[in-house]
């Protein structure tokens, strides 16, 4: 009996680690083909006779992007705009999460300030009026613009206050009697509980920075005050341009780009190839600190 | 106690928000009730110093000079490609310089955005009423601004102040281009130029493959139509495999398919002049039906791709490049892309220009569309609404007047500048202009010139632009460069693009122009889009294998859902040109 | 302990039971959602009130004060273009399949890494299966575009192989919607995944250890400590994505549709874009907004209160 217990938990081992293994896969192959794209030739890229593997290995692209000196100064940029970005959006997050995370009868107001927050995050005024306002405060041509019109993520306020929830109410009182009030109560009951999820919400913010182009070019004037994202996007590619309109050969020689497109995806997925594996030592089990007799 | 703070955190709440919402509705208020309020931020200095003192000094001289230079605000639409010399910026070069110096015009940026997000960036700003003083729009903007009366009336300025060559290029293509930025007869912006006649439609046969076939030269369409067939069937790429097809055509059935309807004399989309003096919409047309109705067999035979209606443009010119067809209606610079790619892939692709001629013998004529796309136009109130005008002449000035000298050229149109490892790259500077209107003739007579020189050797009729393409040529005639073969085939000898634009169709006369240029009209906003959607799910279906009775129902729908009330306000119009 | 009180000034009329526990003062309570909500008070409110363009014929250039205001009629305008009943109904289904699919797909693959036990082998999965996500639309419909050919695509040597005729996949309206809907799961799981793992590591370990001194299976303990440990979060999510429902994915459909998929695949979002094309749309496209912004706003309420009312649990 027991055996077979075992055989088949092995065997359902075996085959999960190999769907598993072909699902990863599955989603692995097409960078796959993006970085092999990005090394090849620009004749064999435009003509799409690239599989997984360079054609004509060179670096072009890579060269091409990084040559230009704008590129490590919009990388900086970008950096400082993640640093700030994410931490003030996880710290408004962990904050604002947590009153809204208790029960009613215990704070009255707050099925009233969830839905006000809620509202939000199904109503948009839209790009004009948004540009309007945040031209309005002054933070257009600054990288707050970037920052923090963005800060309150209402999804990941409502998610977070889910996981709060989770967190057993006992150790809370177990720290009001010894004296603690709610602040403290959330930094160091609640945040240490919830890692997996702050860490997963770390991990969706900074890539969202990290990605984000279009209000870099909306909101800032210059094109030395762009961040990577934008810069790559906006700059060192051309894209969509109707070439069977312009009569000017030199322009449309130049704006054939698969392989720096290639090169900018690359990019895009790096970070996080890089900082996961980071955030990852945060994804483990709750550890609940002691046992608090119910 | 409860209940006490219950309410106390409630009220306060109520509070807050009530303050804020009235403090941003204030000064929502209040950021719209003027560009007046806005202006001192966007002229910065503009207050200062350009009150007085402009007016007296311009009396009707198209280049004169402001003394003290005055400031005006733009916005520079920065192309990817476009390089800059070290110590330059969008916001500081040689024209920004020029326009000092000579006009004595410093232009201040408000902003410097690529294209593709030229058309966010510009809405965004009419929005916040944070328009430049002069800047480019695009049509829809355009009729948009005249409608809010935003922008500047520039006909008198046109008038007092527009160069002779700028007089004389604004009235080409029988004066369409600058009757495109007139609304009502009041002139409204000016409109870059380049060549029109560029837009001319011919078809790209691979003559490699025509010799591995033995098939001649096409001397008519059918012929056409059977070289296509023979690079479907008999494998002219000569590696046994059946993996090529005749002629190239994607998802984009205005665009893609308007060569091959030309030889047909249909033209779809385009508002064409009856006998009766009125225009009438081409999609709607037998001549569409018939080449449709080819347009199905070829489909059905396999000579243009089946997969055809789910491909765009881009991933077209792939199958170009990777050699799987060896027929593609296309223009001009159909060379430089997508057919370098192709030789570079096979450096025995040999893609040859051929006129169009049309199916049943008729004079063939070649679809224009003089009406430009976007507009210099100056903010309404500003001081000197004339500069949009100077910028233009002085353009012109630099490169097609009397003066114009090779220096002026290399500073301002091709610069040489050291690329810092010890050679000389080329910038295109004249990317940096704020408007570019070109010589209308500049591409024929560039081509006329390059072969001149090329077969007396003489290359001091070139300009310096065109010594540029007859460089190119003879590069590629000695060494065979890939990177040159482009112009080459465009300016050099026959058979090339303008060899065939400058031999049969300027000699024949073969054009035919979109007789409605103006702004979409109220019907046309409203009903255009699903009328042209109902068009192309039409055609692709017809090509694909439906019926062809679907066209007739197509016509009477068309007509019935807006059609109608469409082609009468397009005659509206030009009954009043 | 005293009878339940009823609170007269509770906004929801809920259930409430008197706490004997100590209460403390909740002004830093509210203290910390202040920040937040100033934030969206200036950043989201403010603009809201711009969306008044939805029932004005808006022209930027003379502002909200000076454009003339038409009530309904960009409402209508919209609501009776020929194409857009067409549009709604492809709207609803794709975005409802692709929800489900979501779901269920997330669900499945966070509890069969779970299941694995090596970490790094865990690690590694998580990494890769987010990967996608960082891919455009206009790269991978032609990725698509390639693999799902009728000629030469690997899809349809798999169906050939095994003695059926190819499909023109992106040119069948049978089937367009379903590779629309397959394409963004494979592109998106990644997401939902990582919230549903994280999910499970927040389960108390000991409930596990429960679960087996009372000689739970695998399976068992999956079924009674790991998914209702996830059910909170798989019904917020759930619900947020319901939230979503008229937000069909513009970006892949504009990517990947054609003249002859406009049937099956044209939504909302594509055929706005279409109408813009013509003029600067403002006020339709806020017009739109607003409507797909309320109806999601409905959805979201009716299913609160439903959670409220029968399960007494606030989804958030």
């Amino acid at each position: 009996m027991r055996n077979y217990k075992l055989r088949a938990g092995a065997m359902f081992d075996a085959a999960n680690y190999i769907f598993l293994s072909l699902v990863a896969l599955l989603c692995l192959l097409p960078l796959v083909q993006i970085v092999a794209i990005s090394l090849s030739s620009s004749a064999a890229a435009e003509a799409n006779l690239v599989k997984l593997w360079p054609v004509d290995f060179n670096w072009t692209a890579y060269d091409y992007a990084a040559h230009k000196p704008e590129f490590i100064r919009s990388l900086g940029i970008s950096v400082i705009r993640i640093i700030l970005g994410v931490g003030m959006s996880m710290f408004i997050t962990i904050l604002v999460a947590f009153p809204l995370s208790k029960e009613s009868n215990r704070f009255r107001t707050r099925t009233l300030y969830v839905w006000l927050f809620v509202f939000v995050m199904l109503f948009h005024g839209g790009l004009i009026p948004t540009y309007m306002i945040i031209k309005m405060v002054g933070l257009t041509n600054t990288i707050w613009a970037l920052v923090v019109p963005e800060a309150v993520a209402v999804f990941n306020i409502v998610l977070l206050l889910n996981f709060y929830r989770a967190v057993p109410k006992e150790l809370e009182e177990a720290g009001f009697i010894d004296g603690a009030g709610y602040w403290k109560s959330l930094w160091v009951i609640y945040v240490p509980l919830s890692m997996p999820a702050i860490a997963t919400l770390i991990l969706f913010s900074a890539v969202g920075h990290w990605n984000a182009w279009f209000d870099g070019m909306i909101y800032l004037k210059k094109v030395d005050q762009y961040p990577l994202s934008t810069y790559l996007r906006t700059v060192v590619l051309a894209s969509n341009v109707d070439l069977s309109s312009t009569t000017d050969a030199k322009l449309i020689a130049e704006l054939s780009s698969r392989t720096l497109k290639a090169a900018q995806i690359f990019l895009g997925a790096l970070p996080i190839l890089l900082v996961y594996p980071f955030l990852q030592r945060f994804f483990v089990k709750g550890i609940v600190l002691g046992s608090v007799k119910e | 106690m409860k209940k006490r703070k219950g309410i106390t955190g409630r009220v306060l709440l109520v509070a807050v928000i009530a303050t804020m919402l009235a403090a941003t509705a204030c000064s929502s208020n209040s950021g719209n009730k003027g560009g007046d309020n806005a202006s001192p931020q966007n002229s910065a200095s503009g207050p200062a110093v350009s009150s007085e003192s402009a007016t007296p000094n311009t009396e009707a001289d198209p280049f004169g000079k402001y003394d003290p230079a005055i400031i005006v605000n733009t916005a520079v639409n920065v192309s990817p490609s476009t390089k800059y010399a070290p110590g330059e910026s969008p916001e500081s070069n040689v024209w920004t310089k020029e326009f000092e110096k000579d006009l004595g015009i410093k232009l201040k940026f408000s902003w410097s955005v690529p294209s593709e997000q030229w058309n966010d960036k510009i809405n965004v700003a009419i929005a916040s009423n944070d328009l430049p003083d002069m800047i480019m729009v695009n049509d829809s903007q355009m009729k948009q601004l005249v409608e809010s009366d935003a922008i500047a009336d520039l006909t008198e300025a046109y008038n007092k102040f527009a160069s002779p060559l700028l007089k004389k290029y604004m009235q080409s293509y029988e004066g369409k281009v600058l009757g495109a930025a007139t609304f009502d007869g009041k002139i409204m912006g000016i409109p870059p130029l380049a060549p029109v006649v560029g837009q001319s439609l011919m078809v790209w046969i691979r003559k490699d493959w025509l010799d591995n076939l033995g098939q001649p030269d096409p001397a008519s369409f059918d012929d056409i139509l059977r070289i296509a067939e023979a690079f479907t069937t008999s494998d002219p790429d000569g590696n046994g495999k059946p993996d090529t097809f005749g002629i190239g055509i994607n998802k984009d059935t205005v665009k893609s398919l308007a060569g091959f309807m030309s030889a047909y004399n249909a033209y779809p989309t385009y508002w064409l002049k009856t006998a009766d003096g009125k225009l009438a919409y081409g999609s709607i047309q037998p001549e569409t039906k018939a080449a449709l109705t080819e347009l199905q067999q070829l489909y059905k035979d396999g000579v243009v791709d089946k997969e055809f209606g789910v491909k765009d443009a881009a991933k077209m010119n792939e199958d170009v490049a990777a050699g799987k067809f060896g027929i593609l209606f296309g223009n001009q610079s159909t060379p430089i892309s997508p057919l370098t790619g192709s030789l570079k892939n096979d450096p025995n692709a040999n893609w040859l220009p051929y006129p169009i001629t049309t199916i049943d013998g008729s004079p063939y004529r070649t679809p224009l569309n003089a009406k430009p796309s976007s507009f210099l136009v100056a903010k309404k109130g500003v001081k000197n609404p004339e500069v949009v005008v100077k910028a233009a002449n002085l353009y012109i000035e630099k490169f097609y007047g009397e003066h114009a000298t090779a220096d002026d050229y290399n500073r301002l149109k091709i610069a040489q500048v050291d690329d810092g490892k010890g050679g000389k790259m080329k910038i295109e500077t004249f990317l940096y202009a704020p408007v570019r209107v070109e010589n209308p003739d500049k591409a024929i007579a560039a081509y006329q010139h390059v072969n001149q020189a090329l077969s007396d050797g003489k290359t001091d009729i070139l300009t310096v632009e065109e010594q540029d393409y007859y460089d190119a040529v003879k590069k590629y005639m000695e060494s065979k460069d890939v990177d040159s073969w482009g112009y080459y085939r465009i300016y050099g000898p026959a058979p090339s693009s303008y060899s065939v634009i400058s031999d049969y169709y300027v000699k024949n006369n073969s054009f035919v122009y979109n007789e409605f240029t103006g702004a979409a009209t109220d019907t046309m906003s409203q009903k255009k889009s699903t009328l042209d959607k109902m068009e192309a799910e039409v055609f692709t279906q017809i090509i694909m294998g439906e019926s062809l009775d679907k066209f007739d129902k197509f016509v009477s729908d068309w007509k019935s859902l807006g059609g109608e009330q469409i082609a009468s306000e397009v005659n509206e119009w030009y009954a009043k040109q | 302990m005293g009878a339940p009180r009823k609170r007269s000034h509770s906004l929801w009329k809920g259930k409430s039971r008197v706490n004997p526990k100590p209460i403390i003062p909740t002004l830093p309570l509210h203290l910390m959602v202040w920040p937040g909500l100033l934030l969206i008070l200036v950043f989201n409110y403010g603009p809201i009130l711009g969306l008044v363009m939805a029932f004005q014929k808006f022209y930027p250039a003379r502002g909200f004060l000076g454009s003339e205001w038409i009530g309904w009629t960009n409402f209508e305008y919209v609501f009776k273009l020929p194409d857009f009943k067409r549009a709604l109904w492809n709207t609803l289904y794709i975005a409802v399949l692709k929800l489900v699919g979501h779901q269920v797909v997330s669900i499945s693959i966070a509890l069969l890494i779970n299941e694995a036990a090596k970490v790094i082998f865990r690690r590694a999965v998580q990494t890769l299966i987010y990967l996608p996500h960082f891919l455009s639309w206009v790269i991978l419909s032609g990725i698509l575009i390639d693999i799902l050919s009728p000629s030469t695509g690997i899809v349809n040597d798999v169906i050939t192989f095994f003695g059926f005729e190819p499909i023109f996949f992106l040119a069948d309206n049978r089937w367009f919607p379903s590779v629309i809907i397959l394409s963004d799961i494979w592109k998106d799981f990644g997401f939902g995944t990582i919230v549903y793992f994280a999910a499970i590591l927040s389960i108390n370990p000991a409930l596990y250890e429960a679960a087996s001194i009372d000689g739970a299976t695998r399976w068992q303990k999956v079924r009674h400590v790991t998914l209702p440990g996830m059910l909170p979060i798989v019904v917020l999510l759930a619900t947020l994505s319901l939230g979503k429902v008229l937000n069909a994915g513009f970006d892949q459909i504009f990517n990947l549709y054609s003249p002859i998929t406009y049937r099956s695949g044209d939504i909302i979002d594509t055929l706005v874009y279409r109408v813009g094309l013509e003029q600067a749309q403002f006020s339709v496209a806020a017009a739109v907004g607003l409507f797909k912004s309320a109806i999601s706003f409905i959805m979201i309420c009716a299913s609160y209160v439903l959670a409220y009312r029968y399960a007494n649990y606030r989804i958030f």
